[in-house]
Order: C-alpha cells, then structure tokens, then sequence
C-alpha cells in the first residue's frame, strides 16, 4: 500500500512538472503557438458562422435554439482543449507502435501511459479555452438558464468527466493499433469525428443516436451534461454523468496494457 | 549485472501486399508471412564487461539489445539479467538499465534539453545534489554546455547524441546498451563520446554491450567482440585473438621514387599491390629477412617503409564470407 502510494505520488510529480514544461516550451517560439491559435479561431468562427446562419432562419432546430446550440458548443470545445492538455500525446500511439518509438518509454522506471499522457500539449489549448469558456458563458446569459449553485457546481465536474470521456475514446482508438499496425490513420479519424459532438443528439437519425450514447459515447461528452445545465431535465441521474468519464476511461486502460503486453517493437 | 541469452530464437510477423494478383488484389490482400531474427544466439556477458556487438544491417544487433532492455520477447530460448527474466521485471531492471538508440530519440521533442534531464531526475528519482554533479560532470565532457535550453527536436545529430548520452547516464546505469551510439556523427562527437564512455568503464565499471558498424568505437572501448550474422554468432572472443585470425599476415609497404627498381625479396614473399610509387609485399609474420629492412632504409630512392598487420575490417569481412 505504501508502495503504491509513493508511485502516485511519484507519477503526479512527474505529470505536473511535465505539463509546465509543456506550456514553458510554448513560450521558446510564441510565433509558432500565435499561428496555431489564430488558425484554431478562424476555424472556430467559420464553424459558428455556418451554424448561425442555419439556425437564424428559424427559431431553431429539432427543439434547440441558437444559444442554446452555442453553449453546447462552448462545453464540448473547453472539454476537447482539457483533453488536448494532458492526453494529447495519446495521438502519437500508433505511430509510435509502427516505428517502435514506444521502446524508449518502456524502459523508463515509469508507467509508459503516463509518460505519453504527459508528453505534449496542444498548441492551441489556449484559443479553444478562451473560445469554449467565453461562448459558454455568453450563451448561457442569453438562453436564460438558471446558473443556481448546482449547476455552477456541475459544470466544472462535468467539464473534468466530459475530458475523461474525450481521452477514453481516443486511448481506446489509438489502442487498437497494437493488433492493426498499419491503421494509424484510425487517430485521425477519431479526431475529426469528434465534431459530432458539438451537435444536439436529436439532430441525429436514432440509429446514431443510439451509437453516440454506447459505442462511441460523444452524447456523454456534452449534450446528456448540457440538457442539465441548460435546464432541459432535473433528473437527479445527470449527477453520475461525471463518472462516466472515469468508467469508460478504465477499459480503455485495460486495452492499452493488453495491447502493450503484445507490442513486438521493430527489428531495428 | 550479468547477461544470459541461451538458445535464443526471435522471429517477426511481417505482412506484405502479394506480389501476383491483379492491382485491386495487391492494393487490398496483405499475405503474412515470419522473418527470422535470432536462430539460436547463445550469449554470455559478465557484470563490469563490454562488448562489442558487431553486425551487418538486419543481423539482429538491435533485436538482442530489445531483448536484454525486456522490450521484446524471445520465440524460443531464454534471456536472463541477473539471473531474471527482463520483460517481466522491464520495470525494476528499467532502474538500473541505459538505453541508447541513437536512431531515436528519448528525450522529450518539444522540451528544451534541460527540461528533459529535469524530468529524467525525477523518473529515476535522483537526489538533487547527486543529479547536479553528475549532470555538470557529463555535459561538460560532451560539451553540450550550450544548448541546454534548446529544444530537442532543434539540434543536430551530433549534440543530440550527446545530448541522450548525458541523459542515458544520468542515473548511472549498471547495465549501459547502446544501440549505434555514433553512427553518423562527425569525429569530434565521436571522439567525446568515446572519451566518456572509457572513463565511465574505469570509474562504474557497468556493463556494457555496444552494437556498432563501427570498429573503431568498439576497439576504443570494449575488449571483447562479439560478431553476428544472419542471426547466428559466428565470432565471440577478444580483439586481439580476433586480429590474430588475419592469420599473421602481413604487408610490407614500400614508397620509393616513380619506376625505381626494388631488390628482390628473397623467401617466401609474394608480390602485392604496386603503383609507380608504391610496391607491397605481402608475407607470414616473423619471415621477413631481417637485413631487407636496413638495405631499404640505405636506399636514397625509398622515401618510406611500413609493416601493416590486416584491419579488423579485413578479418571480419573474411569472417562473413566464410559463413556466405
């Protein structure tokens, strides 16, 4: 117990010192992070502009009006930029995989998981925190919703599940690799699918709908959340939504270390 | 610590498009198919050893170095450090072991090189004062003073090896494998890197296997080669016995004036290699007639007289030929 305790500690040393080091190295070329976060704004602007012309057409569509829509919307791209923060090295799995670059981290007296958790953070973390928070923000004022202390209490416990969610299905995607070599593009595709989430689920045909709330879990990431924030149900049910997170982020852990178990490396 | 490989067997899975078919078929059909690695490597190295491990591309260098760090297991045989299975207890021995690909990188891309060595201190949970001694020690042997605030991804081959030296030694490691450590770098970096692994085997004496094209490194630093090809050992033994393989063979190198006319040499020599200015002899060790020497040297038209015993190079490739 005592050894087990030592080692989190250990591993949450490393974790954050690795994370300050991440955003410290943002700074050695600030053009570089400037860029990507200028290019992550014309594409969160151009995504809502398109939205808001569909949607100001009507009064809204299948029942969501368009505050509503944008606060769904700032939910999931603060939870996509939490996720971008610790998890985002977990897009390099397969490539390493196939190119065997995972054979340094395996001889490390560490969890290799760890070390590829903690390994990079994205660039533009930064736009998309600010963009989420601020059209989070703005969008509830408008919609109306009632902000009581639950909710201000569920939104951040929401937002930490709604990551956890974000990096179980990447780490499960990107897991697969160890047994499909040649698919590394299978991270990628995740990636772009991850938009889907940003949508309310009845916008979805109900075959989909089903998909996005077992096997590809995007409803958990913001729209089940949103429905309570927004105040769209009351169910005392939308407090175990946090957990998800965690219980999906469990298995995804338990492929990652079967995968690892069969890794084979490269011969060179 | 010491390294066992006993009858070791390592294959690969390899899938590859078909090489008949029509051009849908070889796009989408992948047929698979085993190459075979190792075939029954038998290897032992003792604690505070270094060997060379000397090889042609694709003759299983790297394979044996992933197997000894636990990264791969074997099909068949058994690989012991300190008498325990490495892939099992990759973790504990990870402690103790430096790993050295200088094909990839360790440290982290993005993170300056001082920020990576940080991280590396708490991985391996170094007391501070000991890390920073061994820290200045190591980066002012190998003269990365300079770019410690650079990030990794930004520096040339050459301080970049360094710089995963600096980092594979930091935690002074008892088993030290090191997977091409100078390939491709300039003679200075070469030089350095030497210099400090030498000392190293002095001061710590760890154990020390280093797979290398290059026969010059292992002659620096080792004193046993280890040769393989195909996946078969086919030499195991000390540099000089390996050098004595040359059969004694040697070359007396003659540089004299264009078209002078040499004496004859008398015995057994035979005639080698000549150019207008250049004329070889090649003959058994100790059966040169010592007065040969001394009327070359008389000779106004002799600029200059050498005895060459055969390269490693030289054996090594006889070596190989003979197992072709």
């Amino acid at each position: 117990m005592a050894d087990t305790l030592a080692a989190l500690r250990k591993s949450a040393g490393i974790a954050l010192l690795a994370t300050r080091m991440n955003f410290r190295s943002h700074l050695v070329h600030p053009g570089e992070v400037l860029l990507a976060n200028i290019g992550a704004l014309v594409q969160a602007l151009s995504g809502a502009a398109v939205l808001m012309l569909a949607l100001s057409a009507s009064d809204g569509i299948h029942g969501w009006t368009l505050a509503e829509w944008a606060a769904l919307t700032g939910f999931t791209t603060v939870a996509r930029a939490l996720w971008n923060t610790v998890f985002f090295g977990t897009l390099d799995i397969p490539d390493m995989v196939r190119s065997g670059e995972l054979d340094h981290l395996l001889v490390r007296p560490a969890n290799p998981l760890m070390l590829i958790l903690f390994s990079k953070v994205d660039t533009d973390v930064w736009i998309e925190i600010a963009v989420g928070t601020g059209m989070l923000a703005v969008a509830l004022h408008v919609s109306g919703a009632e902000l009581s202390g639950p909710v201000l209490v569920f939104i951040p416990l929401a937002l930490a599940g709604s990551a956890l969610v974000f990096a179980a299905m990447h780490l499960a995607v990107t897991a697969l690799s160890f047994w499909l070599r040649q698919d590394a593009m299978l991270s990628m595709l995740i990636w772009r699918l991850d938009t889907f989430a940003q949508l309310p689920m009845s916008f979805y045909p109900t075959w989909l709908m089903t998909v996005f709330s077992t096997v590809v879990p995007f409803a958990f990431v913001g729209y089940f959340p949103c429905l309570y924030i927004l105040g769209r149900t009351d169910s005392p049910f939308v407090w175990l939504l946090p957990l998800a997170g965690p219980l999906l982020f469990l298995p995804a852990v338990l492929l990652w270390r079967s995968g690892i178990d069969r890794y084979s490396s490269t011969g060179s | 610590m010491r390294v066992h490989l006993e009858s070791v067997h390592r294959s690969y899975r390899v899938r590859r498009a078909p090489e008949t078919g029509g051009r849908l078929a070889r796009l989408l059909r992948r047929v698979s198919g085993e190459v075979e690695a190792l075939r029954g490597v038998d290897l032992r190295v003792d604690e505070g050893e270094a060997v060379g491990y000397i090889g042609l591309n694709g003759a299983g260098k790297s394979t044996t170095m992933k197997l000894v760090a636990g990264i791969l297991t074997p099909t068949s045989g058994r690989v012991t450090v300190d008498g325990r299975d490495p892939h099992k207890e990759r973790r504990r021995l990870s402690a103790e072991l430096g790993y050295l690909a200088a094909q990839r990188a360790s440290l982290w891309w993005d993170l300056p090189v001082k920020d990576s060595y940080e991280l590396l201190r708490r991985v391996y949970d170094i007391e501070p004062a000991l890390f920073r001694r061994r820290h200045d020690r190591l980066v002012d042997r190998l003269g990365i003073g300079r770019h410690l605030g650079t990030p990794v991804r930004e520096l040339s081959l050459g301080n970049r090896t360094r710089a995963e030296l600096v980092g594979t030694l930091l935690h002074a490691p008892r088993l030290l494998l090191l997977d091409e450590p100078t390939i491709g770098l300039d003679i200075f970096a070469r030089e350095a890197i030497c210099d400090v692994l030498r000392d190293l085997r002095q001061d710590t004496a760890p154990t020390l296997l280093m797979a290398s094209h290059d026969l010059r490194d292992v002659e620096a630093i080792c004193d046993r080669i280890v040769t393989i090809d195909g996946g078969r050992l086919v030499y195991d033994g000390k540099i000089d016995e390996l050098r004595a393989l040359g059969g004694g063979r040697r070359t007396l190198v003659i540089h004299h004036a264009p078209g002078h006319r040499l004496p004859p040499l008398p015995g057994p020599a035979r005639s080698g290699e000549r150019t207008s200015t250049v004329t070889t002899y090649v003959f058994a060790q100790g059966e040169l007639p010592g007065g040969l020497l001394t009327e070359l040297f008389a000779d106004p038209q002799v600029d200059d007289v050498q005895i060459e015993a055969p390269s490693l190079e030289t054996v090594i490739k006889g070596l190989y030929l003979e197992g072709a």
